[in-house]
């Protein structure tokens, strides 16, 4: 099958130079996850995972492998679950973050 | 646009494969995927055994206990939502893209690779106002047994279907050959 790329990438690339170097890191940043993000606060889990990211950061500065080890191939239910397990009722540092 | 009704295996160990018979395809994220959060399919026309053996050879390379399945699916996707990472366009866009963000010259993780791929499509679908559901790519298979290197190459086609939906499952077979 055969289809013209050309002009969707020569849109894409248009639209690309008119930006500036702050909007398109800005982009990326907003749309490198895949919409998991999205995903995750449609659920109402993205307060839990913001607090236990701050953790992560400082532990093992992978911030995507942090998205990747949690949000078990993006169920919603397993991810979850998986919060809840790291998360200690005390509000300690996540044993499984200091890993 | 047309309707594209394209086909596609997915090699996975048995038991996954019982639970994607149950519960559908779920996208591999972060080190799990190579081209974007996405399922991942061989692709084939009519050559069935093609699809079978590699589905088989990928969960064979990182399972050693020999339950791999190889599930058979058709993919279906407007034409105008299908783009084709292969088409010289589409591969030096993302060039571009990785330019502006400096990261052309950077080692880059297996997971930050990711990153820019999702964010890549999502500004094709941004600044074209367009879905980017099913994306035909080549996937790095090296020593993948199903064809010697100088017939297949080392990297067969490959979708990479980010719009779950469009997955049907039509069969799952085993490694005997048995129904699922």
């Amino acid at each position: 099958m055969k289809k013209d790329m050309t002009a969707i990438v020569d849109k894409a690339m248009t639209k690309l130079e008119s930006m500036s170097d702050d909007e398109v890191l800005a982009f990326f940043n907003q749309h490198k996850d895949g919409g998991i993000f999205t995903e995750m606060l449609s659920h109402g889990l993205l307060p839990s995972f913001l607090d236990l990211n701050a953790h992560y950061l400082l532990v093992n500065n992978d911030y995507r492998q942090f998205i990747a080890d949690i949000a078990i191939a993006s169920s919603v239910k397993a991810t979850q679950r998986s919060i809840e397990n790291i998360v200690p009722a005390n509000n300690e540092t996540p044993f499984l973050l200091a890993a | 646009m047309a309707i594209l009704a394209l086909t596609g295996t997915h090699g996975t160990t048995v038991a996954n494969a019982e639970k994607i018979k149950v519960n559908g395809f779920k996208a591999s994220i972060g080190s799990g995927a190579i081209r974007g959060t996405a399922a991942y399919f061989w692709a084939y026309l009519s050559h069935i055994e093609l699809g079978k053996n590699l589905a088989l050879a990928w969960c064979r390379k990182g399972n050693d206990n020999g339950n791999c399945a190889a599930i058979f699916c058709s993919i279906t996707c407007d034409e105008s939502s299908y783009f084709d990472f292969e088409d010289i366009a589409v591969r030096e866009g993302f060039l571009k893209f990785v330019d502006r963000l400096n990261k052309s010259q950077v080692q880059l993780t297996h997971s930050e690779m990711n990153e820019l791929y999702d964010a890549y499509f999502a500004f094709l679908e941004s600044s074209n106002g367009v879905a980017c559901d099913v994306i035909r790519t080549k996937i790095w298979f090296k020593n993948n047994g199903v064809y010697s290197r100088q017939i297949l190459g080392d990297n067969p086609d490959c979708y990479v279907v980010k719009n779950l939906d469009s997955i049907s499952v039509q069969s799952i077979i085993d490694e005997d050959g048995n129904s699922l």
